[in-house]
């Protein structure tokens, strides 16, 4: 497998505070990588890391198969990346902002510029600064300037906070349209997983530090299985009846009060059914499917993770 | 690197900063001329020789210019940390130390080329002010300006590699008032060291010392603070 990025053993720590705990990330050449967590399990960090912002204590970073560190710097041509905030020289103007970005870049269509900003409908900014601009703006603006360069590799931190829901749409279908168009590889990291479970081909998740897991989305949507919950007063007494009555093994008693039953083919009136006329109280019962939350739920055992 | 500076001052503007050189040397001859014509009209003083014209004159180039400097590191230096655009830059193509020296040989370049033009600006005006006005004591005699020269050259190279320490001492927290103040103890220790001299000038011996340690401290600071981004 040809990987665009690969970490090995990567460990960063904040006076003694482990902020990044020996992470291994894959990700694939062609592929959208999401890259969840909440807020402090370290994203942000690792990102820099892999930008060469922030130097690891120990462990190693390839990308494009290349070392990165401070005298390999070439391969950042072929990168484009928003990092933490959208962060511009505040007294220039957009334009001039994403002219300076082509010129360090020593990349020199600059008519390129005026397709990103349509891209990214950023329209009507002309002659004004990028400090008079709005969050939403300035994050339109960033994401503008990490693809003018067209790179190999986009690597975005956070990239959809401060869109309205109009915007996060018309975002990701430019990331999806970049990614199967001109065939770039996509690092998009979020604290919101559902935003993410949209666009990515695998997501990887972090908490305190750890990558808990990376699992691509075909193998979770097999995962994602339909099943029947139901709440009653006594659970051992239904999945006892279930195994006489129906036959019913592939079930779960997930606390005293709820039963989850996997097995679909019996409908939901035969199972209520039986439940009341076993005399047992029947709450309530319904057809689920596990979401993406679920799994990541599981993932880890309980701990508040999304 | 000519691609880097030019870049550079397309990022900050530079170019304005003629502006501000040519208000400078018009507040120097500003300053002399009302001194002159302070001791012309009051009976109670002297008129002022052309040696102390010209040592007031040093005197004002210098500390304005370092101090202009230490404004200049603010600017192109200190504040893309602050405003972490630094990630951005940092991000590009570009040899990290290439960048950063780009932003300090331009410090260096300007305070040289400022300086050169102030002392010959300064100096021709004083010159023609007395031929016409007869405001200094005693005729021009171009033996004045041997030792004047010397110290003026002296004061440049000086200032040119003096200019560095502010970014040493402001890089240590990133802050741009500690940039700007350290300027100013800068200039203050030089007034304190040469005024012991004779020739009120850097023996030789004390600007080689004095280039040594800027190159040592500023080399450290490449290697410990450039690169340091985590606390921004």
């Amino acid at each position: 497998m040809e990987y665009i990025l690969e970490t090995n053993e990567l460990t960063k720590s904040y006076k003694k505070k482990m902020a990044v705990d020996h992470v291994d990330l894959h990700v694939k050449k062609g592929e959208i990588y999401g890259f969840v967590g909440p807020n402090g399990a370290g994203k942000s960090t690792i990102l820099k890391m892999i930008l060469n912002l922030t130097k690891p204590d120990s462990g190693e970073i390839k990308i494009f198969g290349e070392t990165v560190g401070e005298n390999n710097f070439e391969m950042l041509k072929r990168i484009g990346s928003i990092i933490e905030s959208p962060y511009f020289y505040d007294k220039l103007t957009g334009r001039e902002n994403l002219e300076l970005h082509c010129e360090y870049m020593g990349y020199h269509n600059k008519g390129q510029i005026d397709h990103v900003l349509e891209a990214v409908s950023l329209t009507d900014i002309e002659n004004k600064a990028v400090a008079h601009y709005s969050l939403g703006m300035k994050q339109r603006l960033a994401i503008a300037r990490a693809i003018l360069t067209k790179p190999q590799f986009l690597i975005l931190d956070e990239p959809i906070n401060a869109l309205d829901p109009e915007g996060i749409r018309e975002m990701r279908s430019l990331f999806r349209k970049l990614n199967e168009e001109w065939g770039i590889s996509i690092l998009i990291s979020s604290h919101i997983l559902s935003e993410v479970e949209l666009i990515a081909d695998t997501i990887g998740v972090i908490q305190k530090g750890c990558l808990l897991k990376e699992i691509s989305m075909e193998d979770i949507h097999d995962y994602r299985t339909e099943y029947m919950e139901a709440e009653v007063s006594d659970t051992s007494r239904v999945g006892y009846l279930l195994e006489e009555k129906l036959g019913i093994t592939n079930y779960k008693i997930i606390s005293d009060k709820k039963i989850r039953i996997f097995d679909m083919h019996i409908s939901g009136t035969e199972i209520s059914r039986l439940i009341i006329q076993g005399g047992i109280g029947l709450e309530s019962i319904r057809k689920q499917k596990n979401t993406l939350e679920d799994y990541f739920f599981q993932l880890t055992e309980g701990d508040e993770i999304l | 690197m000519i691609q880097l500076m030019r870049l550079e001052s397309k990022k900050y503007k530079l170019q304005y900063h003629i502006i501000g050189v040519i208000i400078a040397i018009l507040l120097i001859m500003a300053f002399i001329t009302i001194s002159l014509v302070d001791s012309m009209t009051d009976t109670t003083q002297t008129k002022d020789t052309y040696e102390s014209t010209f040592m007031a004159i040093n005197l004002l180039v210098t500390t304005i210019f370092l101090i202009y400097a230490s404004v200049l590191i603010s600017k192109i230096v200190i504040s893309e940390y602050n405003n972490k655009t630094i990630m951005i830059l940092f991000c590009y193509p570009v040899s990290r130390k290439k960048l950063m020296t780009t932003k300090l040989l331009m410090v260096n370049i300007f305070t040289i080329v400022a300086m050169t033009i102030s002392y010959l600006c300064c100096t021709f005006y004083l010159i023609g002010m007395d031929y016409f006005f007869d405001m200094v004591e005693g005729t021009f005699n171009t033996t004045y300006l041997n030792s004047y020269i010397t110290r003026a050259v002296t004061s440049i190279v000086m200032s040119s590699v003096l200019c560095l320490i502010p970014f040493v001492i402001g890089m240590q927290k990133k802050s741009i008032p500690v940039t700007i103040v350290s300027s100013l103890l800068v200039i203050f220790l030089r007034q304190v060291v040469i005024a012991k001299n004779i020739g009120y000038k850097e023996t030789l011996p004390q600007l080689i010392i004095v280039v040594i340690l800027t190159l040592i401290a500023v080399k450290y600071t490449f290697y410990k603070k450039v690169n340091e981004l985590d606390n921004l």
